[in-house]
């Protein structure tokens, strides 16, 4: 089978794409990071490549924080930011869509296209409240699979308000409540409402949000939040298909547009790297006052790329 | 050999050090510049510094730090007003004092009041002061100045010829732009526009992008008072005035591709000025704007994944346009 790789390594999870030479999905994996996005992608690559041997990838793109380091790895033919890969994934999928909400692990952001070109978009600034590794950590908190986090949001008659400004502020809110009596669906509905809220206020303030709109993102799973969405923002809010690996699908979008369908040869290192060990260590540099932390990235003990310097000294040649 | 005069690298240096350095040198002392902001300068800053204050202020204490044993006088002017009726950010103004209080075994400080708000005549009293260590020979005072004024009029031509302190002060040279490249407007006070370190390296990556850079430093200062005054009242702090002045021009003008304005985390007049360009950009909705907020966080992801982004939307717009 003949396609594109498309792979987002986000703080969260790795979410690999495989498409055909049409773009359509064919196989896709979320992964947990788990912190080691090297051997995340391998894993996932390997588990790709079990399922099908004679893949032939045309091109591969990555995206998400961890690009360069996987670029690297890989042999990317486009290395992308985010925010633009999960734009030119939406507007493929429906080229009609005029807003793209997106959660992803430690990331927010908010995407506003017309006529399927970029128009505005925002991120949100250092603080990571209300996305999805808050998220994470009241379910295990509250005992709570975070699968179940949104039917249960739903269940809610009455749902309670939590303060959702700030992550801390907002768990110490949800122990005072449930110290109070609330139970648990009231609770993580105003969870719900409260992250909502804060992403409207920060990340979309004073966007203009007009229809249609998606959401995308593993927060997208939570059916809890897109109801909450929907009630706040009195529109329908369609989750895609492949909500959760939007991002993937964009860098394959891409990476085709790069090796022009296929015309021009991929700089894919093969599914040989699945046997390479990669290996990434970092040293301070003592060359002067800044004390950069550079990065060694080396494949079977071959340095390959190295970055993390202010200044060119450590420029593989 | 002269007395030597530390000069903090950083704050007004981007905007006014030629003047400065020429002045006493005149007088005959010694000049002498802290190196380029660092890691060790950005943690000397913030350990000695009160917490309150903005990131580039908690940089003038590192640097102040990193000169104090190496010279005979340190420089930390009050500057209160470099305008007529305008004024610079009250923490300018409690500069000195802040120093003073915060950091011990400091050389002696020359710490003139700069104050133009009323008159010209105030910069011949701030002459007058900081040359007190070295002399109070009038003449002499007078020739420094005539001499300071040169200098820097000489810099503030060559920043209007569209080149940046970086080139000038720093000499540091970037690729020359493509003639069909972007240009962009890059706005905010001097001090972090031009502080490579804060900002992460933003001029030479946009250069590197193959942008071509605007700065207000390049723009007639009579096109920017005139945008100023768009707003309904007129503004006291003169360096937002002049961000402000700018990013009006460029919204009505649209002889830019796009707007990248940097503001510092806890900066009072950054907060309210750029609400309001802010929202004039998204009431005329035509220049794209991105805004960028800086503070101690040295993660460059963040800065480049929003860059990246901002110059594919506007590659993007252009291709479709």
């Amino acid at each position: 089978m003949r396609g594109y790789l498309g792979i987002d390594v986000g703080s969260v999870s790795t979410n690999i794409v495989f498409t055909n030479e049409q773009m359509e999905v064919l196989d896709s994996l979320y992964i947990r990071t788990q912190g080691r996005p090297i051997d995340a992608v391998q894993r996932g690559m390997a588990q790709m490549y079990d399922k099908d041997g004679d893949l032939q990838i045309l091109g591969v793109g990555t995206t998400g924080s961890g690009r360069h380091l996987i670029g690297a790895m890989v042999g990317a033919d486009c290395i992308k930011n985010e925010i633009t890969a999960h734009a030119v994934a939406a507007s493929h999928l429906n080229p009609e869509v005029r807003t793209v909400l997106e959660i992803g692990g430690q990331d927010s952001k908010i995407i506003l296209l017309r006529q399927g070109i970029v128009v505005d978009f925002a991120m949100n600034t250092v603080c990571a409240a209300g996305t999805g590794s808050f998220l994470d950590q009241q379910a295990s908190r509250l005992g709570i699979p975070i699968e179940k986090f949104g039917e249960l949001a739903l269940q809610s008659q009455n749902p309670v308000r939590i303060a959702g400004r700030c992550s801390v502020f907002a768990e110490s809110d949800m122990i005072h409540k449930q110290q109070m009596g609330h139970n648990t669906s009231d609770i993580i509905a105003g969870l719900c409402a409260a992250l909502v809220r804060n992403y409207l206020n920060n990340v979309g303030k004073g966007k203009n949000i007009q229809e249609p709109v998606t959401f995308q993102g593993g927060v997208a799973a939570n059916v809890g939040i897109r109801q909450a969405f929907e009630d706040a923002l009195k529109v329908q809010v369609i989750v895609p298909e492949h909500y959760n690996v939007m991002g993937a699908i964009g860098c394959a979008l891409l990476a085709r547009e790069e090796v022009h369908n296929g015309e021009k040869s991929s700089k894919f290192k093969g599914f040989e790297m699945l046997d390479m060990e990669f290996q990434a260590s970092s040293f301070e540099c003592d060359g002067c006052p800044n004390h950069c932390e550079v990065i060694n990235f080396k494949q079977n003990g071959k340095l390959i790329a190295r970055w993390g310097a202010r200044c060119p000294r450590w420029e593989v040649g | 050999m002269g007395k030597t005069v530390g000069i903090p690298r950083c704050l007004l240096y981007y905007s006014y050090f030629p003047g400065w350095q020429t002045f006493f040198e005149e007088l005959g002392a010694e000049v002498v510049l802290s190196s380029p902001t660092n890691k060790e300068i950005m943690d000397l800053g913030i350990r000695n510094s009160v917490d309150e204050i903005c990131l580039p202020v908690k940089l003038f204490f590192g640097h102040v730090m990193a000169l104090k044993d190496k010279v005979d006088y340190i420089f930390v002017p009050r500057m209160m007003s470099v305008q007529r009726n305008e004024w610079i950010c009250p923490k300018f103004l409690g500069l000195p004092d802040m120093i003073k209080a915060q950091i011990r075994e400091l050389p002696p400080m020359i710490k003139p009041d700069v104050n133009l708000r009323k008159s010209r005549i105030g910069l011949y009293y701030a002459a007058k002061e900081a040359a007190r260590p070295f002399t109070k020979n009038n003449w002499q005072i007078m020739r420094g100045l005539f001499k300071a004024f040169s200098a820097q009029r000489n810099f503030d031509l060559e920043m209007k010829q569209g080149k940046t302190p970086l080139e000038i002060l720093e000499l540091q040279e970037f690729p020359e732009p493509e003639p069909e490249s972007l240009t962009l407007a890059l706005l905010g006070h001097p001090y972090l526009i031009y502080e490579s370190f804060i900002n992460m390296n933003l001029i030479s990556r946009m250069r590197d992008m193959g942008v071509r850079l605007i700065t207000p430093e390049m723009m007639p200062n009579s096109l920017i008072r005139k945008n100023a005054a768009k707003q309904p009242k007129n503004l006291f702090w003169t360096l937002n005035k002049v961000t402000l002045g700018a990013a009006n021009y460029f919204l009505s003008a649209k002889t830019v591709d796009g707007i990248v304005q940097l503001a510092s985390f806890g900066c009072g007049p950054d907060a309210l000025i750029n609400e309001l360009i802010e929202r004039r950009a998204r009431r005329e909705g035509q220049v794209p704007l991105l805004a960028i907020n800086l503070d101690e966080h040295t993660g460059e992801a963040g800065l480049v994944t929003r860059l990246e982004a901002f110059i594919d939307m506007i590659k993007w717009r252009r291709v479709t346009g």
